[in-house]
């Protein structure tokens, strides 16, 4: 049954991970190029200084790729879910509800997973050979909450589309901008290493978010 | 389950409305502090206040209340207004006794600035040491970093990203034989390439013995700092000031300030313990007295210093009142979460401003919830009880959750 | 009887202040086709989705095999096919796609029955469903439920938007599916004519409780239409005429009562029905009647 599950997921999302994977390494493939860009123009030297005395990330053009990633995902896999109210359908399938929904989002997430895990080796790889670790960390951790934005809007969006009730849409809809508005709150490098914890803490919550909703769809809650 | 998910949403809207509400009360509410720059004058040997320009014609007052005028201010202010003096001829003979010279007093002015900031910040451990010897062309910027691990110091050059052996190899042995002990506890340094010369990096080391740390072409030029006995250095700042007089303060675990001239003589200086990651320090320096301005929110201490032998001139504390909105503030929320500071450069929670005065407002608004829920039975009691503590950061997020 | 299927026990729902009804119990026999008729917002739909779990209702509880529905366990829930409203399936996927994952889920899955149906479409192998017609959708979904080789079949409108062929081969394939696997069929549908081909009992709903619920042969035996010239004399109400209505000279009402019972009750009622004509309907007339027109 889990097969289908993975199956069902994959078939919704399977134009769009083609597009997501174009889309994510053609913004990579820029940031590196530009980077390589400043080396061959302007030498190593500006490249590091940037870093070090700027305060530059470098790779700061993708920073709202992966939660745009995955606000496109979590629509993709669940606005067909609530078309029609089609997950009456997937409710009724003789799967634990909760436990139906936990292994969806874990397609999603899985899948979000490598693109990122992805990307940031893809950054890794180039970068090492030209920056120090220390520089390499920087502009990694850096991007890290970037990833959890992506995480976090995907999860966020689930809990919205399948929610019943458009009053209730806009309230979750509200403190899913707040999140993020605290995510892209600040530029400065590595400034979210204390944060980090609590946004896993907050991921880890929210989803089960989506398992809400879908409890209030099934009670019949309507505006 | 489901009553703990939505519980957990409930204080989340709560958390971002704790967040969010006093943010907008503070945008729309907020008005301009005045926060006046006050100096020590080595003529009336009294602090006195620039005045804001455009304020009628006071130029400035002091702690008495005395105003002065422009030219009296300028007077009174010498080391400040020395340009437009020498203009009209009105630069004084001598202060304290000592002779005032135009180029002596241009040179010794100075600002030094630290602010938590700066300190509290995520660092990459990579620094640029500069040749201090540059020749004609000036200071370059140098093409490796080093950085300082357990071990020793290594260059890593920027080109290739490669380790300079050698250099490093070198470097750690001069360290080594001056007594260094690796790592090192903090790294200062100036790594601008705009200045006059170069007092390269002040370094303290794993058991907090400071040491200067220099380059001549490529050479390694390191000197111990003797400290007192049972001083522990914690922070080290370099300075490059015209006069050469100095090599930079260095901050103790007690929060004692320490100038380290250029002979590497340690001067502690007479302010009270400054906790150089939660206050900002701001030195005005001139050929007579400097002014040591420690901030933090709501207070300001003044301390001037004798610049010749650093013994205590005067000292001067001042609080500055919370302004009418922000005393208001206190009564419409319980607390405030804010995610950033000005003391650092994180973005983490923090909760400010507990006030018990907002109860007054939260039992209005507990009771409101109390009248309009009669009819619900279910956590009823603790929704009220949540509301009295929380205020109107639960009551919102319950009102609009609240028809099932 | 044999043991019910589904046992609803007093329910009532609100949507907000609105009353849709009120301690509404009925049961379902095992074997039995049941139709559940009703107008407009009697509360077909929310019975089926009280049925399907997806409506808690205000009061009273649904049992279906014995279980509450909504902790119903899994394994009990590849006994029951649903069909929702308006043929919904997943449209993003195809036929054999849909197959595949829904084989999986159902133990019993009988493949053969589903791509019997599926030859009869005249598809191409990859189009998606959101790309079929309506009534090739109803195809897909009323495969998909002989599939499953459900014990309880629940259908919410299954004729909603399908033309009179594909409404023949669902009343068609439902009916032989029923008789031959004595499969229990709770259905609703505002084609009456396809639900008398269809149904053995039926439950009749008007606004707030049911009117009758009874086996359709024994309505169509048992009710009929009176005729007759009233001459203006006023027409009893009483519980036993339902729809009493006169339209110029003519009245006509209907009811459970033999002719000559309606005729002793005008008769004392002193109202003239010389005339009075009885005759039997077909299911649509009846619910009309039992209903009356709007």
């Amino acid at each position: 049954m889990r097969k289908a599950i993975i199956y069902k997921e994959w078939i919704k999302v399977r134009l769009f991970t083609p597009l997501a994977v174009s889309v994510l390494a053609g913004f990579t493939a820029y940031a590196l190029l530009r980077i390589g860009r400043m080396y061959a123009f302007n030498g190593a030297g500006s490249v590091w200084l940037a870093v070090l005395d700027r305060n530059a990330v470098l790779i700061d053009n993708l920073k709202y790729l992966p939660a745009l990633l995955g606000l496109l995902l979590g629509l993709v896999q669940f606005v067909p879910e609530m078309q029609q109210n089609r997950l009456k359908l997937t409710l009724h399938l003789p799967f634990l509800q909760s436990r139906m929904l936990l292994w969806m989002l874990g397609c999603g997430l899985a899948l979000l997973a490598v693109l990122f895990i992805a990307q940031a080796a893809a950054i890794w790889i180039c970068l090492r050979w030209l920056l120090a670790p220390e520089l390499v960390a920087r502009i990694l951790m850096t991007a890290l909450p970037w990833y959890a934005a992506g995480v976090l809007l995907y999860l966020f969006t689930a809990w919205i589309a399948v929610e019943p009730t458009w009053r209730r849409r806009l309230f979750d809809a509200l403190v899913a901008a707040g999140v993020m508005r605290l995510l892209f709150m600040s530029d400065y490098p590595r400034t979210y290493d204390t944060l980090l914890p609590w946004i896993a803490l907050l991921a880890a919550c929210a989803l089960f978010f989506p398992i809400y909703s879908a409890d209030r769809f099934r009670r019949g809650c309507q505006d | 389950m489901m009553r703990t998910i939505r519980t957990i949403i409930i204080l989340l809207a709560a958390l971002l409305l704790a967040w969010l509400l006093p943010w907008c009360y503070n945008f729309i509410c907020s008005s301009p502090s005045e926060s006046p720059l006050t100096l020590y004058s080595c003529v009336t040997h009294d602090f006195v206040t620039f005045s804001f320009e455009g304020k009628d014609d006071t130029a400035g007052y002091d702690l008495a209340g005395n105003s002065f005028d422009e030219k009296q201010f300028d007077s009174i202010m010498p080391t400040f207004f020395y340009r437009r003096l020498a203009e009209d001829d009105r630069l004084p003979a001598q202060i304290d006794g000592i002779g005032f010279d135009l180029h002596e007093v241009e040179r010794s002015n100075f600002v030094f600035r630290s602010s938590p900031s700066d300190l509290n910040r995520p660092c990459t451990g990579l620094y640029q040491l500069l040749d201090a010897a540059p020749g004609r062309e000036g200071f370059r910027t140098p093409d490796d970093v080093f950085r300082i691990t357990h071990t020793g110091i290594e260059f890593v050059k920027m080109e290739g990203n490669c380790i300079d052996i050698p250099k490093s190899e070198r470097f750690t042995r001069v360290m080594t034989d001056k007594g260094f002990v690796f790592p090192a506890r903090a790294v200062a340094g100036n790594a601008s390439t705009r200045k006059v010369y170069d007092n390269g990096y002040l370094l303290i080391d794993a058991a907090g013995v400071p040491f200067q740390l220099k380059q001549f072409h490529g050479r390694p030029f390191v000197r111990r700092i003797e400290q007192p006995d049972s001083v522990v250095f914690t922070h080290a700042f370099v300075t490059e000031f015209p006069d050469k007089r100095l090599l930079g303060f260095l901050g103790d675990d007690r929060g004692d300030i320490h100038a380290l001239e250029a002979d590497y003589s340690l001067h502690r200086l007479p302010l009270r313990p400054v906790d150089l990651r939660r206050e900002r320090l701001i030195i005005v320096g001139d050929h007579f007295y400097w002014t040591a301005i420690t901030e933090r929110q709501g207070f300001e201490r003044l301390t001037a210093v004798n610049a010749r032998d650093y013994s205590l001139a005067a000292e001067h504390e001042t609080d500055f009142p919370a302004a009418k909105w922000e005393q208001a503030r206190k009564y419409l929320f319980p607390f405030r979460l804010v995610f950033t500071a000005s003391s650092d450069k994180y973005v983490k929670p923090r909760f400010h401003d507990f006030s018990y005065l907002a109860l007054g407002l939260n039992l209005l608004l507990a009771i409101g919830w109390a009248v309009y829920s009669r009819k619900r039975r279910r956590c009823r009691a603790v929704r009220i009880l949540g509301i009295l503590v929380l205020g109107i950061y639960l009551l919102v997020p319950l009102l609009l959750t609240g028809r099932e | 009887m044999s043991d019910p299927v589904i046992e609803c026990r007093n329910l009532s729902h609100h949507y907000g202040e609105r009353l849709i009804y009120e301690n509404l119990s009925f049961e379902v026999p095992r074997g039995r086709v049941l139709g559940l008729l009703g107008k407009n917002g009697t509360g077909k739909t929310t019975t089926i989705n009280i049925l399907g779990g997806y409506l808690e209702p205000s009061a009273g509880q649904c049992l279906i095999f014995g279980e509450e529905i909504r902790s119903m366990r899994p394994e009990t829930r590849t006994r029951i096919a649903l069909l929702i409203e308006g043929h919904v399936q997943y449209a993003f996927m195809t036929i054999e796609e849909i197959e595949r994952f829904y084989a999986r889920f159902y133990p019993r899955w009988n493949r053969d029955a589903y791509y019997g149906l599926m030859e009869k479409l005249k598809v191409a192998p990859r189009q998606r469903i959101s790309r079929m017609s309506c009534g090739q959708r109803s195809q897909v979904a009323l495969g998909l439920i002989l599939a499953q080789n459900a014990d309880l079949l629940v259908l919410d409108d299954f004729s909603m938007g399908l033309d009179p062929g594909y409404r023949r081969l669902f009343v068609e394939y439902l009916r032989d599916y029923a008789r031959s696997e004595e499969k229990t069929i709770f259905l609703t549908s505002h084609i009456i004519q396809d639900m008398e081909k269809l149904v053995d009992d039926c439950i009749v709903m008007d606004y707030g409780h049911i009117l009758v619920q009874m086996p359709v042969g024994e309505l169509l035996e048992t009710f009929r239409r009176y005729t007759f010239t009233p001459g203006g004399a006023q027409i009893p109400e009483i519980p036993e005429f339902y729809s009493t209505a006169v339209v110029g000279a003519q009245a006509e009402l209907y009811s459970f009562e033999s002719p000559a019972t309606v005729q002793g009750v005008l008769e004392r009622a002193g109202v003239p029905c010389g005339d009075l004509q009885a005759e039997t309907l077909n299911l649509e007339d009846a619910f009309i009647g039992l209903t009356g027109k709007y």
